[in-house]
């Protein structure tokens, strides 16, 4: 059964067209990578699919209509990262993390105990157990995509939407980020759909990719069917070579100009 | 996702409502009674300790920062009572005060020329600057949290503007001060409908002109303030009669403060008081950005226009009573904040009691520092605390992300 399924989302913004009719299929459990080209419309998928922009076509989110479904009913069913999220330098990691309760709670409703037990459980389900009194402005960037992920699941949503998880970490932290979302989505049964600029990385975790291009879909299956280096090639605009990585993944990488013959290598 | 709308409710009928007792106990009884129920649980988790610090005990630290706001306040308020050319003694009129509070019944030892002096020229006036001060400092929490910008306060969003024109017309035009609105003077009033209709001009172009973010509407109400300012320029130039009453007015004053005004304000701080510190966990989500909070469950525009419409009938309010007194709104939050930490819900009762002695303290020093001469309150809220702000910044800097 689908988590998610899209069918023709077509999305103006300032009246200039992003989407297409773009149509997705999330299975649940799975995690689906939204992968293409700059400008290609991916956030603008994520952020429609999570309610925030008006779209046309259809999007369906445990078999219910998003755009019909009332704001704190559908915070319940998907949680979402954006690529920049807004870290108040002066609020603490447990405040921060507790805001995550906000769908639970009533319109003038405080936080129970339950509530709270929640957030310290995504606390230390992302290892900040000890943290919950820092600033989040004393946080590294690491730690700091580790207390919104902390915040995402204290939301209880069965679906998560990352928006780029990895932008602006090194790799070591791009990788424990990622074995983290991979690891929560094994545990706690989550949904991930997340939109990633780096090919590889997206065969390595997704189970499904889409390749948008142009605000339309252009290939849609497993990381060996969607990136061939023709495609890529084609989309990006780009030269490339594309591995196998031993496993059946494909790994994707840029290769400098056909030396001419007789040149240096 | 455009929304219009009109953030200002209805403009009340004058002379309304007589509350019993004095408001600061009013006031503080409702906030307090909030917080400990809200604090406390929240407290037990983060300790809401900063930067580490190891807390001796944990659920106490919201708790105890109250108390000792509520006793700088209550001592601002004995100390204003008793400062001024009366010469009231310290103990009568501490148990004139606690006579004050129902269900206590204390003999002062104050002649009745003290007593007078006290109930019908000291108190009412105390009252009032507690109640301007609370007013404009949660207000400016309010703006700030809203907008997200620090630099947020009623005189951003077109609140000061419009009921400083407001009042400047009445005074040149419309008859000064004597004349009356049904029973009420028609300065207060002009200058209450003018806050809002300032605040509401502003909100309706920032919408218009852009999408109702909170950029759009801030550049709005500098627009609608200079504009309005220039009209108010024109009308004192061509109307030098009446410059020095439109002054004394623009820098804000409890000359003429007494029980009839604090009753005329009191129903709209209670509302305003209550709509805003009722919103403080939402003013925290809306902390994330809009997309953030509205994929918590939140709609921003709806919970921006509420508080927004709260917080600016809190400043109408006070400026209709006291005139415009700058700085508050500004200041009194963010030393409140270096204190008490960013989250709405310490932030907001804690820039009532701060805001309220801090104007107390203002006004004692307005009234007594040139006596017999008065100095315009709005001159004394900057010149003490601006130096007072750039200390405290300096002295918290470690807190600057």
């Amino acid at each position: 059964m689908s988590a998610v399924k899209a069918a023709g989302v077509r999305v103006a913004l300032d009246r200039k067209p992003i989407l297409h009719g773009v149509d997705l299929a999330v299975a649940a459990g799975s995690w689906h990578a939204v992968l293409g080209p700059n400008g290609a419309g991916k956030s603008t998928l994520l952020r429609a699919i999570a309610g925030i922009l008006p779209y046309a076509g259809e999007i369906q989110v445990g078999g219910q209509d998003v755009a019909r479904l009332a704001a704190k009913h559908r915070a319940r069913l998907l949680a979402y990262v954006p690529q920049q999220p807004q870290l108040p330098g002066d609020m603490t990691v447990g405040e921060y993390v507790r805001l995550g309760r906000t769908p639970h709670l009533g319109y003038l409703g405080v936080e129970s105990r339950d509530d709270r037990a929640v957030a310290e459980r995504a606390l230390h389900r992302l290892d900040l157990a000890g943290f919950a009194a820092r600033r989040l402005g004393a946080m590294s960037g690491g730690e700091r995509q580790r207390v919104v992920l902390a915040r995402a699941l204290a939301q209880q949503a069965g679906i998560l939407l990352l928006d780029e998880p990895t932008t602006a970490l090194d790799l070591g932290h791009q990788q424990q980020v990622l074995d983290l979302v991979d690891e929560l989505r094994a545990t706690e049964g989550l949904t991930v759909v997340s939109t990633l600029h780096d090919l590889s990385l997206a065969a390595q975790y997704a189970d499904e990719l889409t390749l948008l291009v142009g605000g339309e879909a252009v290939a849609r299956g497993s990381a060996r069917e969607v990136l061939t280096e023709q495609r890529v090639a084609e989309h990006y605009g780009a030269r490339v070579r594309v591995f196998d990585d031993g496993e059946g993944r494909p790994v994707v990488h840029l290769t400098r100009p056909r030396p001419s013959p007789g040149g240096p290598n | 996702m455009r929304r219009g709308g009109s953030p200002g409710p209805a403009v009340p009928g004058p002379g309304e409502g007589t509350t019993g007792g004095t408001l600061a106990t009013t006031a503080a009884g409702v906030v307090s009674g909030e917080i400990s129920r809200e604090s406390g649980p929240a407290a037990d988790l983060t300790g809401a300790i900063d930067d580490g610090v190891v807390p001796a005990r944990k659920l106490a630290r919201p708790a105890i920062v109250l108390m000792a706001a509520t006793a700088a306040l209550l001592l601002s308020v004995l100390v204003a009572s008793l400062g001024g050319a009366a010469g009231l003694p310290v103990g009568g009129t501490a148990a004139a005060l606690l006579d004050k509070l129902p269900f206590v019944h204390l003999s002062t030892g104050l002649t009745p020329v003290q007593q007078g002096v006290l109930d019908q020229i000291r108190l009412p006036r105390v009252v009032l600057a507690t109640l301007v001060g609370a007013l404009l400092a949660q207000a400016g929490a309010a703006y700030q949290g809203v907008f997200r910008n620090p630099l947020s306060d009623s005189g951003t969003i077109g609140a000061s503007a419009g009921a400083g024109m407001a009042a400047t017309l009445v005074i040149v035009y419309g008859g000064g001060p004597e004349q009356t609105f049904g029973g009420v003077g028609a300065v207060p009033v002009a200058a209450f409908v003018g806050g809002l209709a300032g605040v509401l001009t502003s909100y309706v172009l920032g919408t218009l002109v852009g999408r109702g973010g909170t950029a759009s509407l801030i550049l709005a109400g500098v627009a609608v303030s200079s504009f309005v300012g220039s009209v108010q320029a024109f009308v004192m130039q061509s109307s030098s009669a009446d410059v020095k009453q439109v002054y004394s007015w623009l820098f804000g004053s409890f000359t003429a403060a007494d029980w009839g005004l604090v009753r005329l304000a009191v129903p709209y701080a209670v509302i305003s008081i209550l709509i805003v510190t009722l919103h403080a966990r939402h003013l925290d989500v809306l902390a994330l950005g809009d997309d953030e909070a509205a994929t918590l469950g939140l709609n921003p525009v709806r919970v921006r226009l509420i508080v927004l419409a709260a917080a600016s009938l809190a400043t109408a309010t006070a400026v209709a009573v006291s005139g415009i007194i700058g700085f508050v709104g500004l200041v009194v939050p963010h030393v409140v904040r270096r204190v008490a930490g960013p989250g709405h819900r310490l932030l907001l009762p804690m820039s009532l009691l701060v805001g309220g002695a801090f104007l107390v303290l203002a006004d004692l020093l307005a009234r007594t520092a040139l006596a017999p001469a008065e100095l315009p309150i709005g001159v004394v809220t900057s010149f003490v605390g601006a130096p007072f702000f750039i200390l405290i910044l300096r002295a918290t800097r470690g807190r600057d992300r």
